[in-house]
C-alpha cells in the first residue's frame, strides 16, 4: 500500500492535478462557509463532472471537496458565528468570543492548524488501522448504537455550561423537536397537525442556522455590544508554540474522539464536534474560561470534526457503508467508474485506494496552506459597517435556508428557532446539549426500538453486552456526576 | 416569578401538549418487542414536565445572559456599539418577515434588492451619499448573489434575474 500511496503523492503533485484538486478544495470551503451549503451539496455538484476523469483523479477531486467543505464552516463560525455546517456548531462557543475580543486572525489560525492535525492523525488511522476499525464498527448493533447516543447526550448535557437543569431542558427539547414528522420506524406521522411540511421532519439546516445564526442576528440588533479593533499588526498568526504544544493531548483525544463518532454510520461530524468540545472541557483545569474565548476549546472542535472525515472514510472504503450524507455520494463517484468500494477494494483497485490516501493528504496540506495563506483577508469582513453586514447576513441566512430543501417553510421555522434560540440563551439555557439531541434523537430512537425488537422486549442485553454495557455505565457514571456537581453548586450559592 | 420559574412552566405546558397531542397518534401494531413510535414521546414529555416541576420549585440563580459571556472585555481600543433604535429595530424585523413573505412571490431578484437597500438605508447614515451607495450596493449584491447561485452552481432559486 506504502509504494502507490508514494506513487499516487507524486501524481498529485503535477500542477494540472493539484489546480483540480486546489478547484475541488476551493469549491468545498465556499459550500462549507455558507449556511445551507454543505459538503454533500458541494460533492453532489461535482460527481457528474468527475464521470469524465479518470477514476482515481475524480474520486482525488471528490476526497478535496469533501475536506473542503467540512473545513469551510470554520470562517463564518469564527467571525459571525454562524455555523456553515453542523460539524463547526462547536467552534462557535469560543472562536467568535476570541474574534470579539480582537484577536479573530488568532482563532481563525488554531482552527484551522487544529482541522490540519485532526485531519493528518484520521490518515494516519485511515490507512494503519482500516480494516481492523472497520471490523470493531461492525461489531456496533442497535443495543450499541442506543447507548452511545445516550453517553454522548449525558456527556454534552452534564458539561454544558450551564447547570444540569438547564442543559437537561434544552436536550429535551431538541429531541422533542427531532421528533416531528414520520417516526423512524414504521412511519407513523408524529406532531405533524396534519401540516404536510411537517411530516417530512424538521431539517438541520433551518434548526442550526435559526439557533446559532439568526439569534446572533437579534442579538446584533437588540442589544449593546463592544466592537475591540481587531489586531491586524500582529506578526504570523498569533498563534504560539506552547500553546499548540500544551494541545497537543487536546487534539489527539479530539481527534480520537472524531474518528471513533466518524467511523460509525449516520452520526459523523455534527456530533463529534460538540462530544469532543465538552471532553476538553471536562478535561481542562480552566473549565470556566470555555464560551468565553478558551483556545482549547477551538482546537477541540476543529480538530475533532476534520478527524470525522477519516473515520467516515473508513467504513466507505473497507466495508462500502457510508458514514455519512457524502460518503453516500462518494458511493455514487465509486460506482460511476466501474468500482465497488468494500473489502474487495484492496484487491482489485489498490491504486485507488492509494490515490483516495494521498489525495486525503495532499488536499489536508494544501487547505491549511491556502487558508493560512488568506487568513489575513477574512478577519476584514468584521470591519464591514454593521448596516451593510446586518442585512446581508439576513439575506444569505434565508437564501441558504431555502436553498437547503427548496422550502420556505424551512425559513419560516428557521426564524422562529431563531427567536427560541435567542431567549435560551439570553436565560443562560446552553444551545449544544439541544443541537445534540436533534441530532442523535432519531439515531437514539431507532435503535433503541431495534434493539427491543431484536431481544423482543428484554432490557438485559443493554447491560449484558459489553459493548453497550460500558458505554450504560459511562452514561450513569455522567449523570450522577452532574447531578452531584448540581448539588455542590447549590449547597456553595 | 423569575425567568427560570416562566421557562419551567412552559415546559410543563408543552410536556402536557405532547404528552396528548402523543396519546391521539394511531400507531399501527408493533412487532414483538417494539415499544412503538409514543414511548420516546412519552419519555420526553415525563421527562419535560419533571424538569419544568424542577425549574417552578428550584430555580437558578439570577439569569445570566449568554452574550455577557461571550462580550469582550473592554479594552483600551475597544467601542461601545449601541443598538439600533426601537423603530429602526421593529422596521427591520418587518422588512425580514415580508422579505420571506415574498420570496416566493415577487422572487429572488426584487424581494433581495428592496429588503438589502431597506436594510442598508435604515441602519446606515441618513444621507443622500449614503442612500444611493445602499442602492448601488444592494443592486450588486443582488446580481451577484443570484448570479452565482443560480446561474453557476445551478441552484433553484426562484425569480432570479440574470443580466
Amino acid at each position: 500500500m506504502y509504494q502507490p500511496f508514494l506513487d499516487n503523492l507524486l501524481q498529485l503533485a503535477q500542477p494540472l492535478t493539484l489546480l483540480i484538486l486546489t478547484a475541488g478544495l476551493l469549491l468545498g470551503l465556499f459550500f462549507g462557509a455558507l449556511p445551507g451549503l454543505s459538503a454533500t451539496m458541494a460533492v453532489a455538484i461535482l460527481l457528474p463532472i468527475t464521470f469524465s476523469m479518470e477514476p482515481d483523479m475524480g474520486l482525488a477531486m471528490l476526497v478535496a471537496t469533501y475536506i473542503g467543505g467540512i473545513s469551510g464552516g470554520l470562517v463564518a463560525a469564527t467571525l459571525l458565528r454562524i455555523p456553515g455546517t453542523p460539524s463547526s456548531i462547536a467552534t462557535t462557543f469560543d472562536a467568535y468570543p476570541l474574534a470579539c475580543k480582537g484577536e479573530a486572525t488568532k482563532a481563525l489560525a488554531t482552527g484551522m492548524i487544529a482541522s490540519a492535525v485532526g485531519g493528518l492523525i484520521s490518515l494516519a488511522v485511515l490507512v494503519a488501522f482500516a480494516p481492523m476499525l472497520s471490523r470493531f464498527a461492525i461489531r456496533f448493533g442497535a443495543h450499541e448504537y442506543a447507548m452511545l447516543t445516550l453517553a454522548a447526550l449525558m456527556l454534552v448535557i452534564v458539561l454544558s455550561q450551564a447547570n444540569l437543569l438547564k442543559g437537561l431542558a434544552t436536550a429535551f427539547l431538541g429531541l422533542a423537536v427531532a421528533t416531528v414528522g414520520f417516526a423512524p420506524i414504521g412511519g407513523t406521522q408524529r406532531f405533524t397537525f396534519g401540516v404536510v411540511d411537517l411530516m417530512g421532519g424538521i431539517g438541520i439546516v433551518p434548526f442550526m442556522v435559526g439557533l446559532f445564526a439568526v439569534s446572533q442576528l437579534i442579538r446584533e440588533a437588540t442589544e449593546k455590544s463592544v466592537r475591540v479593533r481587531q489586531n491586524f499588526d500582529i506578526r504570523g498568526t498569533g498563534v504560539r508554540l506552547s500553546e499548540f504544544v500544551a494541545n497537543i493531548g487536546n487534539m489527539l483525544r479530539s481527534s480520537a474522539i472524531g474518528i471513533g463518532i466518524g467511523v460509525l454510520p449516520g452520526i459523523g461530524g455534527a456530533a463529534s464536534n460538540l462530544v469532543a468540545y465538552g471532553a476538553a472541557r471536562q478535561a481542562s483545569k480552566n473549565p470556566e474560561e470555555f464560551g468565553k474565548g478558551a483556545i482549547a476549546g477551538v482546537y477541540a472542535s476543529e480538530s475533532a470534526n476534520n478527524a470525522s472525515i477519516g473515520g467516515a472514510l473508513l467504513p466507505l472504503i473497507t466495508l462500502g457503508i457510508p458514514g455519512d450524507g457524502v460518503t453516500a455520494i462518494l458511493i455514487g463517484g465509486f460506482t460511476i467508474h466501474g468500482l465497488q468500494p468494500g473489502p474487495l477494494l484492496f484487491q482489485n483497485a489498490p491504486d485507488v485506494v492509494a490515490m483516495i490516501y494521498a489525495a486525503f493528504l495532499v488536499a489536508t496540506l494544501l487547505l491549511l496552506i491556502v487558508q493560512l495563506a488568506t487568513i489575513r483577508i477574512f478577519p476584514r469582513v468584521l470591519l464591514v459597517p454593521r448596516h451593510y453586514l446586518l442585512p446581508v447576513l439576513a439575506m444569505l441566512m434565508v437564501v441558504g435556508t431555502y436553498a437547503a430543501d427548496n422550502r420556505l417553510f424551512d425559513v419560516w421555522l428557521m426564524l422562529g428557532f431563531g427567536v427560541l434560540g435567542y431567549l435560551l440563551e439570553r436565560y443562560g439555557f446552553p444551545l449544544a446539549p439541544m443541537v445534540l439531541g436533534f441530532v442523535l434523537g432519531p439515531i437514539f430512537e431507532t435503535n433503541l426500538r431495534r434493539a427491543l425488537m431484536y431481544s423482543e422486549g428484554d432490557l438485559l442485553p443493554f447491560v449484558t453486552r459489553p459493548i453497550s454495557g460500558v458505554l450504560l455505565v459511562i452514561a450513569v457514571a455522567l449523570l450522577f456526576y452532574g447531578a452531584s456537581s448540581l448539588m455542590r453548586s447549590r449547597r456553595a450559592a | 416569578m423569575t425567568v427560570d420559574r416562566s421557562f419551567g412552566l412552559a415546559f410543563i405546558v408543552l410536556a402536557a401538549g405532547m404528552f396528548l397531542a402523543v396519546h391521539g397518534v394511531e400507531a399501527p401494531f408493533a412487532g414483538m418487542g417494539d415499544p412503538g413510535p409514543k414511548l420516546l414521546p412519552y419519555l420526553l414529555a415525563a421527562g419535560m414536565a419533571v424538569i419544568g416541576f424542577l425549574l417552578v420549585i428550584r430555580p437558578g440563580a439570577a439569569p445570566a445572559s449568554a452574550s455577557a459571556d461571550t462580550e469582550p472585555e473592554a479594552a483600551g481600543s475597544s467601542v461601545m456599539v449601541d443598538p439600533p433604535a426601537l423603530p429602526v429595530r421593529i422596521a427591520l424585523a418587518v422588512a425580514l418577515v415580508a422579505y420571506v413573505a415574498l420570496f416566493e412571490r415577487l422572487g429572488f431578484t426584487p424581494a433581495t434588492f428592496l429588503l438589502l437597500a431597506f436594510g442598508m438605508i435604515v441602519l446606515g447614515p441618513r444621507t443622500l451619499r449614503g442612500a444611493l451607495i445602499s442602492i448601488g450596493l444592494a443592486a450588486l449584491l443582488t446580481i451577484a448573489v443570484g448570479g452565482f447561485l443560480t446561474g453557476l452552481i445551478g441552484i433553484p432559486l426562484p425569480g432570479v434575474w440574470m443580466l
